[in-house]
């Protein structure tokens, strides 16, 4: 058990180390481009290269604030590990060396397959639900959602949630930070439709056009936005701030639609065809510099 | 040992269906963690795999306290 335990964290050390090194590139082994033409072209479509960098060539990830081993990745390890330790000892101990094992021995690894590893997967399967529900990709795992996930990743788009995506505003967890009820200090509400949503899509029963059941409170605007000076200096906010604070006005009503609507959600071109390939053949560096010197201009 | 040879088989029954369903709970929670976040694998490990591994736990109690009932531990003097 403990060389097996020994194995599981140096493979893992391995893996720590050996990633970043081959998955993160430099600028120079991009491209030759220089770092001015970058940065052109970054505010040009929207921090879209940035992101693709960062996503090692895969446009369609989302962007990752953080890299390495987290805690949420070494509670998911915890649970699998402990999941294997306790199905070994439950099946040796009643299965196979039950009468061979003196009682005590018996109890002992009991007490430890049907109570002290259950405690730990438990743990580890809440803390591993809670933390992956809040990336993207655990959103774009329903089909249900592709018109939305892809809107994020349409340059093109200009609803609330595809403006946040592609300049950043939002570093990474971007549904989770506006759809804040799931998330682990979310309400029981989130849950319980979090539950309710998975249900309709496994019987697919939803109805379509899907349409958002829940409120939405200014709050979630307000938590980022709130009290910034751009904020503070226009003017209808000042004139509507009680009702917004009560939820009477809505953000959306002015800055909306925070989706793509019912009518639209059609004609969201898939996030698959947005990848960063097929935009660099698109230019060529002429072509970019004249687009460059024109964007200056 | 005598308490061993004269305890009712009912218990050691109990004690391997709890440990069966603990076991597949387990299992089941164990594809969800390998598999990461999928509509089908939340659904397997989660919602069904962590039910029936609590009521496993649930049921190894049940036993044990049968257990200490059927040995009188829990009776008054």
């Amino acid at each position: 058990m403990i060389s097996f335990g020994v194995l599981i964290a140096a493979a893992g050390v391995y893996f720590v180390d050996a990633k970043p090194e081959s998955e993160i590139l430099t600028l120079e082994e991009i491209h030759d481009f220089d770092m001015e033409m970058i940065e052109s072209r970054s505010t040009i479509y929207g921090a879209v290269i940035p992101m693709y960098f960062q996503a090692g060539g895969n446009i369609s990830q989302a962007p990752q604030a953080e890299k390495g081993f987290t805690v949420g990745e070494l509670m998911r390890w915890a649970g699998i590990i402990s999941i294997t330790i306790a199905v070994i000892i439950l099946l040796m101990i009643e299965f196979f060396y039950k009468k061979q094992i003196s009682r005590l021995n018996y109890r002992t690894l009991m007490m430890v397959g049907m109570f002290a590893l259950p405690v730990v997967v438990v743990l580890s399967t809440g803390s591993t639900v809670l933390e992956t529900t809040k990336t993207v990709e655990s959103c774009a795992s329903c089909h249900v959602m592709d018109p939305f996930v892809n809107d994020l990743f349409n340059p093109e788009s200009t609803t609330l949630a595809a403006r946040h995506y592609k300049n950043r505003w939002i570093s990474e967890y971007q549904c989770y930070t506006c759809h804040t009820t799931y998330g682990a200090h979310g309400t029981f509400e989130g849950k319980r439709d979090g539950f309710r949503h998975w249900l309709l899509y496994v019987t697919q029963t939803w109805e379509e056009p899907i349409a958002f059941a829940g409120s939405y409170p200014n709050q979630n605007c307000t938590a980022c936005h709130g009290g910034t000076q751009k904020f503070m200096e226009v003017e209808s906010h000042q004139a509507l701030s009680q009702k917004m604070r009560a939820d009477e006005v809505s953000c959306t009503s002015c800055h909306g639609p925070a989706h793509p609507t019912p009518g639209e959600r059609e004609d969201v071109p898939d996030r698959e065809l947005f990848r960063m390939a097929q935009t660099v053949t698109e230019i060529s560096a002429e072509e970019l510099t004249n687009l460059v010197e024109r964007f200056y201009e | 040992m005598s308490n061993e040879t004269t305890k009712p088989k009912e218990i050691d029954k109990l004690v391997r269906t709890s440990v069966i369903f603990t076991m597949a709970g387990m299992l089941l929670v164990l594809l969800f963690l390998l598999a990461g976040f999928q509509a089908w694998s939340v659904g397997l490990g989660v919602f069904l795999g962590m039910p029936v591994m609590l009521a496993g736990v649930g049921l190894y109690i049940f036993a044990v306290i049968r257990d200490l009932r059927f040995r009188k531990v829990l009776e008054d003097d």
